[in-house]
């Protein structure tokens, strides 16, 4: 009995989503929730024909990706569909978001992402359907599949205070993902496009949690910058990814 | 704390009684309705681990539950009693009127849940000691706290349930 009730705890325990922190949107920003989805659309912006579609990480309540996606929304015109996924583990719903793209028919082409665990499902779905995806961002994640031939662009990012991820796993697993290129600030991303590689950049002073707003995450380092300058720079390379890419 | 005191109580109250049956039950819960909106969507797995026993016609039920749900993970003790209707041979037919309190698992603070359901139930009985059962329902759960975080905070959904259980003590 004791180790059956130890078993019920350690289960409740390892089930425990971290909660968003409580933000304050911009008018700029309209969401609408339904129990697969969050999607984030611009109200005071021309919607851009290409959008978003994001795999929160593991055990992260999705709402905690909203703020940190709001620049590339109200600013830029984005649609941003963020996942709902069953017991807040991407890796249960894997190709999920391939079934619902086909749902916001203002957005005509996807690019696809996740952090941490659900950019790991983010690859996975990215494989099983390499046509849906124009292109691919990964947030301290890496892909446990077979992506080295696909020619659409990749972007990776990580923070350089990070120690939930295992640098081991990234190194590992590098061959899965399209040819690597370094770049250290974003005038070096190349300007006529990315396709068939890997941007790689490393955010300085950035952890793990602050790629979402949850507060901090059991085994993170503190970051060195602020939440907002993490997703700032998350947000300016993004952007550039896309621009270069004609996205 | 007060919270989890009062539902320990009440789980105690139904299942302290001479339990005579145990039963292990999977669920799947396809919803229909959720808050500001309706449709089907699938809300997830379950597991629920149940205590019965005979009272009037019927029998007094408790229960353990883990499920997910679409703010997460969930846990919740179950309580409620399950009416006989029909009972013929090795098959029984039934359905249990039920509440649930529990928590939404969040490790900076778990979040009150609560339900009520209703589900007629199918249950044949194998020889003296156990049984199987199937269930189709309908069951509402809301997490008042949750509005603060996100727009549902509160589901319709079918739970489906098959399951098995023995019967304790002398047949």
């Amino acid at each position: 009995m004791k180790k059956l009730l130890l078993f019920a705890a350690l289960c409740t325990c390892f089930s425990c989503s971290y909660l968003p922190e409580k933000v304050e949107l911009s008018t700029a920003v309209s969401i609408e929730e339904t129990p697969d989805y969050i999607s984030l659309i611009p109200t005071n912006n021309a919607l851009l024909s290409t959008g978003i579609i994001f795999y929160p990480g593991g055990l992260v309540d999705p709402h905690a990706y909203i703020e940190a996606f709001e620049e590339l929304v109200s600013t830029d015109g984005r649609q941003v569909v963020i996942m709902k996924v069953a017991a807040n583990l991407a890796i249960t719903n894997s190709g999920k978001a391939h079934r619902f793209i086909d749902d916001f028919e203002a957005v005509s082409d996807w690019v696809i992402g996740g952090h941490s665990l659900g950019g790991v499902v983010a690859c996975t779905d990215a494989e099983a359907h390499p046509d849906a995806y124009k292109g691919l961002f990964l947030l301290a994640a890496y892909s446990i599949s077979d992506l080295s031939d696909w020619d659409a662009p990749v972007m990776l990012l990580t923070g350089e205070l990070d120690v939930v991820g295992n640098p081991g796993d990234l190194v590992e697993n590098e061959p899965n993902l399209p040819p690597r290129l370094d770049v250290l600030t974003l005038a070096e991303i190349p300007t006529n496009g990315t396709s068939g590689q890997t941007i790689y950049h490393e955010i300085s002073g950035a952890n793990h949690a602050q790629f979402g707003n949850y507060g901090a995450q059991a085994g993170d380092s503190p970051a060195a910058i602020s939440a907002e300058a993490q997703q700032s720079e998350v947000s300016d390379f993004l952007r550039t990814f896309f621009n270069v890419n004609s996205l | 704390m007060k919270q989890l005191r009062y539902i320990f109580i009440f789980f105690c109250v139904t299942t302290t009684l001479s339990a005579q049956q145990i039963s292990l039950n999977f669920e799947s819960f396809p919803g229909v309705a959720y808050s500001g909106g309706s449709g089907y969507f699938y809300g997830g797995g379950g597991l629920e681990l149940t205590y019965q026993h005979d009272l009037g016609k019927g029998r007094i039920r408790g229960g353990l539950e883990y499920r997910m749900i679409d703010w997460g993970n969930q846990t919740s003790m179950n309580a409620g009693y399950n009416m006989t209707y029909y009972v013929r041979n090795a098959w029984r037919i039934s359905g249990t009127s039920g509440l649930q309190l529990g928590l939404a698992l969040f490790r900076e603070k778990p979040l009150f849940a609560w339900g009520l359901e209703y589900s007629p139930e199918v249950e044949w009985q194998s020889g003296k000691r156990f049984f199987a059962n199937a269930s189709l329902g309908i069951r509402y759960t809301n997490s008042p706290k949750y509005k603060n975080y996100g727009n549902i905070n509160s589901v319709l959904e079918l739970p489906v349930r098959i399951g098995w259980g023995f019967r304790l003590g002398k047949t």
